[in-house]
């Protein structure tokens, strides 16, 4: 939910003018010595009463499994006036649940070099109404950190004597130096626990020339402008936002106000459509197909006739021969070389130097990719895994954060979307947090919003094959095999790249640890790791002893290796917020088992199928080759991850419960009688593999 | 004269600083020289992304006993995952230590230089683990411009002024070292004295200096649950003493016996003990009601256990990390650290005329402690021990031949009961903080029991294997400790949450209620949990293949026994033991009655199962009269050190543990198939088995 409900014009805005006279700036000073001085002073804190029914409360009214409930909460943004900025908080929480206490007795409360945090009050009021305020000598001030940009203070406070019962209270007030503001605000006022009445008071910066607009997103509670310049809203009754797994970005469905300014006072289409020539022009100037260009495209496409085969021999010289210092090269782009990095740069620079950062690489594409005739252009675009697009954010780097390059193909005018600057992406592919999502292209009449393809399942797979054997004590060994594609193949050629071979495999032998703690590995082999152009594969021997279960002359074996020791996903029965997950994916599996020659099946049952339409497909098979005298797993589960509200929860839940259930499948080998052989196996026994 | 002056002063200092802009940076000679050693031996498998080429520690003690400190340490780095680790660190204390002044470099293996500059360095508060102290950090970061083949080098030195005289050097790392020196520089009538330990060399003396130096050692392995004092690292620990009778000698602590110790934490912790009129109507309070000695410890302990733990850590180097705060001033604020609340307790109970002494312990360490060299940097922790006058039966009882009757309390563990002491101090040597006392204690440990989860259930099949029933989960000992600490960090939907998927562990998606939580801190010390429990699918129909190999033969339904307390994972999975291995004593053990499914009688099944080795037994039992199985199980480990040459068999010993706690039980169909309940045959139906029926 996304609404822009004002956008501020303010070329005529009076604007505070830095230059304040030597009288304004003492009076501001001495004013803030006194109102330090007074209000640092404990017998100087003035409470409001609180209400009997808040003091005896045992529960949240609305929530009652909450640990706590904030029973008043005000926030207060002033970045309106340049001498007198200040972020001045107020908090009143009642404790139901020893686990609250925890989570708030200590307080520590950070702040800048470039402001004071002169005011702190806090108290402790018990459910008899009695109160113990925070003393002033109980406060402690610290340097946190100091570099040659930043410097951190930080002053914190025990709560006194606070246990279940208690209401805590307490307000600090932090004032900004003259000249520091925040040209963005993205104000969240949600907290893991509900909250009873929440007062807001903002007033943004205004600056000479530029304006603002704000948006609300995720409730309906409006901005109600006042006099002074300030904005104020008071909501009641908010709902908690607890930490869960598989959560959503914060923009997507955290209660919250932007503020940001703008540089163009454009608006709606008019906008949107000068961020776009603004694109072009970028292209026609950063992106210029000239002679040096066109000679390196003509290299690069030699010998080639079909236009898709040149498009992917450019591509494949970015990704391959320039030496790009956004991925995890270390070494292969010297400190200096980084420094000089520049992305203003042009093509032709590009070009020359060899090496720059991603957005350097994709304007060196979309020259070359010009240069061999194809109608190349830069294009923003959103990214998913931050928020969604909404065309009301009128501010390009806030809505279309990323870089790609846009090629019209002929004859169908339709747009395909490259992005070499990520150098592990395939040709034709996008990273993840790019797909399916906006992209406004450069162009100097129209404006061009496509949507870039939507991802689905099988592009982001993982293939696992294993042949196996099992031995009369119940011990699994043999060659595991792992191929992967699309998303999970870029996030591990990313991962890995930068590491040598011998670390590469310590990594991977960790995390196999992980998942198969009783087993040990042998000959792990990794290729194509640094290959831009090829995915991964990954190969080793596994042993892990006793792996079937004996009971007298049985063995009862699980014959998922890849998942029979995972997790379930979901234990909680409730869930407060959505659920996200960054990519749909597509997992198959193929696992065969020899087993002992004297064995024969004993107990033998197939897992069942999961599935929801358009949102799971599991299908696990089971079957037997008697010639072999082999047992054949092999599972396929696909997944259209996306994002689901919270009531979408159980039916969620109850799947994968299912699935897990599923994974822990066992069917049950047996001795055979002496004297029997393997030729006496069962006959109905199908040989259908 | 004079603008003829300034015009030569202004090119003079033009043309020094147009020297500083174009010099090359150059680095120390003990960089050159580090850089010029052969990379320390690597053992053959090991993998490590980089080594110390030097690491160097210069004390230079003054006539007035301040320290100026110089460190300098060089890596080369292997691999490019070394990188990470090229980083410089300085910490100082500013209670009595100078800002550390500090110089880095990257030195690339092509000769070019890299020098950091002062706006690289940062200055950053190293814990937010204290509410307050005086702990802080340099760092500066290299790893950006430090690859594989280049050096990492950095020195800082700083002065500092502590009370303190004893300091500690190790010289090999959890890395490769290829020299490693500590030189003091002391005046003449100073002493110096060094304990070498393990293959530290004995001092080269040349005059007013001191120099100890090894080159060329592997590096040292770091395995879990290795005794700290078992883990054999070459080191010194050095006394820097001022002359007798001098000034400083009056100021400087000097520990030459335990006895030296235990009369500083007495004398430290005397003032502030003393009750105020609050704390003694406090204590009066608390006490009333209650006639027994030990009523009226579990009183005052119960109400110091529930203040907040806040710690407040200033001036360390003049003892402030040994000195708590009035014991008037704790109760005022209702928070403290372990010595605040561990005095405050001493107050009370003092008040109440019961005797108590201040502990310093190690509470993350139970093997610090070196008992031929005394000193106060092995303890980090404050706890109390009270006197009785009888024995109580308690994990934490102790009777000591000089002190009698005692009984250690650790107030600031707040999952703790009177009674029993958290895990990682049980068995530590501690100094218990009473004049004259010139002795080491050992504080007790608790015997397996004392330490255990037991699962008492009772549970039926219905349907299509689902099993439910209701479990209790009663906990003693640490294990209580954490499930407390758990339910307090917890908010009661996330600790039903964990508990849920606790108790599922290894059973498929369980369903957990949980119905009661009892604590019962000040009783038997229990914790208790009753959840009621449903598990689909727990025990699996099969069809058996029959005689002729024909489908579909009988039904089958195995399940396995052991319901909640199956061991899953194998601690000790490493293949190679270098050190011995501290085995906590534990205890499992599981008691249930299980309802089989109606028309099915025992086909398979062991009735008991021994395994008993000196580390520790199990044996489990499994009886079925009718449709009912009575099992019982109990797993136990035994308190010991277990040498490197016997990893084996441990490993050996939880291998066939954990096999033999997954024994299951096949059940097949009683021979009167037209008496099969409904649900049973509704499972017949599911039993549609894809590709063996194709």
């Amino acid at each position: 939910m996304c609404t822009l409900n004002e956008s501020k014009r303010c070329l005529d805005t009076k604007v505070a003018s830095p230059q304040i006279s030597f009288l304004r700036h003492t009076q501001a000073i001495l004013a803030s010595i006194l109102f330090a001085h007074l209000l640092a002073n404990p017998l100087f804190a003035k409470w409001d009463d609180i209400p009997p029914a808040e003091l005896e409360a045992t529960e949240c009214e609305a929530y009652p499994d909450m640990a706590a409930e904030i029973l008043f909460k005000r926030q207060i943004l002033d970045e309106g006036e340049s001498a007198n900025r200040f972020r001045e908080f107020h908090l009143r929480l009642k404790v139901y649940d020893e686990s609250a206490i925890e989570a708030v007795r200590n307080k520590r409360i950070f702040y800048s070099g470039n402001s004071s945090l002169n005011y702190i009050a806090a108290r402790v009021v018990k459910p008899d109404g009695s109160m113990t305020e925070l003393h002033k000598d109980d406060i402690y001030e610290k340097l946190e950190s100091k570099n040659r940009s930043r410097t951190v203070y930080s002053k914190s406070f025990s709560l006194p004597n606070l246990d279940v019962g208690d209401i805590l209270e307490y307000r600090y007030r932090i004032n900004s130096d003259e000249g520091y503001y925040t040209p963005r605000l993205f104000v969240t006022f949600q907290e893991d626990w509900p909250i009873r009445r929440l007062e807001l008071k903002i007033r943004p910066y205004i600056a000479k020339g530029v304006g603002f607009k704000w948006i609300r997103r995720n409730h309906s509670a409006d901005l109600e402008r006042k006099a002074n310049g300030f904005y104020v809203v008071v909501i009641e009754n908010l709902a908690p936002y607890p930490d869960e797994p598989n959560q959503m970005p914060d923009r997507y469905e955290k209660a919250h106000f932007q503020f940001f300014e703008v540089m163009n006072m454009r608006k709606g289409e008019n906008y949107w459509k000068a961020q776009a020539v603004d694109l072009y022009r970028r292209t026609e100037n950063k992106a210029k197909a000239d002679a040096t260009i066109k000679a390196k495209a003509k290299s690069i496409t030699k010998g080639i006739s079909a236009k898709e085969d040149k498009l992917k021999a450019i591509y494949t010289y970015c990704v391959t021969a320039f030496r790009n210092a956004s991925q995890s090269e270390p070494g292969k782009i010297t400190a200096d070389e980084r420094k000089k990095i520049d992305s203003d740069s042009n093509a032709q620079k590009i070009l020359k130097s060899g090496y720059g950062n991603g957005y350097n690489c994709n304007v060196l594409f979309c020259a070359l990719a010009k240069a061999a005739g194809f109608d190349a252009r830069i294009a923003a675009i959103s990214d998913r895994s931050k928020d969604i697009f909404v065309q009301v954010v009128e501010n390009l780097s806030m809505s279309l954060p990323d870089i790609v390059i846009a090629i019209k193909s002929n004859p169908s005018d339709e747009w395909s979307f490259y992005d070499p600057g990520l150098k592990y992406l395939k040709f034709g592919e996008l990273n993840w947090t790019n797909q399916g999502v906006t992209a406004l292209i450069g162009d100097k009449k129209e404006t061009l919003f496509v949507k870039t393809a939507a991802p689905y399942p099988k592009a982001n797979n993982q293939n696992g094959s294993a042949a196996l054997s099992l031995s009369e004590d119940g011990t699994l060994s043999g060659k595991v095999k792992i191929s992967l594609g699309g998303c999970y193949n870029t996030l591990l050629q990313t991962q890995l790249d930068g590491q040598s071979p011998k670390n590469r495999k310590e990594t991977l032998r960790k995390e196999l640890s992980k998942q198969y703690s009783n087993a040990t590995f042998r000959s792990i082999e990794l290729s194509n790791v640094a290959d831009p152009l090829n995915n991964i594969q990954v190969s080793f021997q596994i042993e892990i002893q006793r792996y079937a279960e004996s009971v007298g002359d049985r063995l009862v074996i699980n014959p998922n290796l890849f998942y029979r020791y995972d997790d379930f996903e979901y234990t909680s029965e409730k869930r407060y917020t959505g659920l996200y997950y960054p990519f749909p994916y597509f997992y198959s599996d193929r696992i065969e088992i020899a087993l002992p020659a004297n064995y024969q099946l004993d107990q033998a049952s197939a897992p069942r199928p999961v599935k929801i339409n358009s949102l799971f497909d599991y299908n696990p098979k089971l079957s037997f080759n008697k010639s072999k005298h082999m047992l054949i797993y092999s599972r396929s589960f696909e997944f259209e991850g996306s994002r689901f509200q919270k009531e979408a929860y159980p039916i969620i839940k109850r799947a994968f419960d299912q699935i897990y259930q599923q994974d822990q499948h066992t069917i049950t080998i047996k001795k055979m009688d002496t004297g029997v052989g393997a030729s006496s196996l069962p006959q109905s026994s199908p040989s259908n593999t | 004269m004079g603008r003829t002056y300034h015009i030569l002063l202004a090119v003079f200092l033009g043309l020094a600083i147009l020297q500083q802009l174009l010099a090359k940076p150059s680095v120390p000679d003990w960089v050159k020289e580090a850089q010029q050693l052969e990379s320390p031996k690597i053992k053959p498998k090991d993998f490590h992304p980089y080594v110390l080429l030097w690491d160097e520690g210069i004390y230079k003690v003054s006539p007035s006993g301040k320290i100026e400190r110089t460190i300098r340490v060089a890596y080369r780095l292997l691999d490019n995952a070394g990188s990470k680790h090229a980083k410089a660190y300085a910490p100082y204390d500013t209670s009595y230590s100078t800002k550390p002044k500090i110089k880095a470099w990257t030195i690339k293996a092509n000769g070019d230089i890299h020098q950091y500059k002062r706006s690289d360095v940062q200055d950053n508060a190293s814990s937010s683990f204290h509410l307050v102290n005086q702990r802080r950090m340099l760092f500066v970061d290299g790893s950006r411009r430090t690859f594989k083949g280049d050096v990492f080098a950095y020195e800082y030195t700083q002065e500092e002024d502590t009370i303190f005289t004893q300091y500690y050097w190790r010289f090999e790392a959890i890395r490769p070292v290829a020299l490693s020196r500590i030189t003091i520089e002391a005046p003449d009538d100073w002493s110096v004295d060094a304990t070498p330990f393990f293959d530290a060399p004995k001092s080269q003396r040349d005059g007013e200096l001191y120099v100890w130096e090894m080159r060329d050692m592997s590096a040292i392995k770091v395995e879990d649950d290795a005794p700290s004092s078992s883990v054999q690292h070459s080191h010194i620990r050095i006394n820097i003493t001022p002359p007798s009778g001098s000034r400083l000698s009056s100021r400087n602590l000097v520990f030459n016996t335990w006895g030296d110790l235990a009369d500083f934490t007495a004398d430290t912790m005397r003032g502030p003990s003393k009750p105020d009129e609050d704390i003694i109507s406090k204590t009066e309070e608390l006490i009333s009601g209650y006639d027994t000695k030990w009523e009226k410890i579990q009183a005052i302990g119960s109400f110091v256990q529930k203040l907040r733990y806040a710690s407040i850590s200033l001036d360390i180097g003049n003892g402030g990390g040994y000195t708590p705060r009035p014991a008037a001033e704790t109760y005022r604020v209702g928070y403290g650290d372990c010595k605040d609340k561990s005095i405050l307790m001493v107050s009370m109970l003092k008040t109440a005329g019961i005797d108590a002494y201040a502990v310093i312990v190690n509470a993350t360490d139970n093997d610090s402690v070196v008992p031929d060299w005394p000193s106060p940097h092995y303890f980090n922790h404050c706890i109390l021990v009270v006197s009785l006058e009888e024995p109580i039966e308690a994990p934490a009882y102790l009777h000591d031949p000089d002190l009698g009757h005692l009984v250690f309390i650790d107030p600031t563990s707040e999952v703790t009961p009177m009674g029993e002491l958290p895990r990682k101090e049980q068995g530590g040597l501690v100094i218990i903080g009473k004049n004259g006392l010139d002795k080491l204690v050992r504080l007790p440990s608790a015997r397996p029991s004392d330490n255990s989860e037991h699962y008492q259930i009772e549970a039926e099949f219905i349907g299509n294997g689902a099993l439910i029933g209701r479990l209790t989960k009663s906990l003693l000992g640490f294990e209580a400790d954490r499930e407390r600490y758990s339910q307090k960090r917890n908010s009661d939907t996330k600790y039903k949450t964990a508990q849920a998927r606790a108790l599922s562990d290894n059973n498929s998606s369980a369903n957990i209620k949980i119905t009661a939580i009892e604590d019962n801190a000040l009783q038997d010390r229990t914790f208790k949990i009753t959840v009621d429990f449903g598990i689909r699918g727990y025990g699996s129909f099969n069809r058996q293949i029959s005689a002729n190999g024909e489908l579909p033969g009988q039904i089958s339904f195995i399940f396995k026994p052991a319901l909640f307390s199956r061991l899953a994972e194998n601690p000790y999975t490493k293949k190679i033991r270098e050190h011995p291995l501290s085995l906590r004593a534990k205890q499992i053990s599981e008691s249930s009655k299980v309802y089989l499914p109606i028309g099915y009688i025992v086909d398979e099944y062991e009735k008991e199962i021994s395994i008993e080795t000196d580390f520790g037994a199990y044996i489990a039992t499994s009886s079925i009269e009718g449709d009912t199985l009575t099992y019982n199980k109990t797993f136990t480990l035994f308190e010991q050190i277990v040498p490197p040459d016997r990893y084996p068999e441990l490993q050996e010993f939880y291998r066939k543990v954990i096999e033999r706690d997954h024994t299951p039980i096949l059940l097949k169909q009683a021979p009167t198939p037209e008496e099969t309940p409904t649900d049973a045959t509704a499972s017949n139906e599911r039993l549609a088995i894809s590709d063996f029926s194709s």
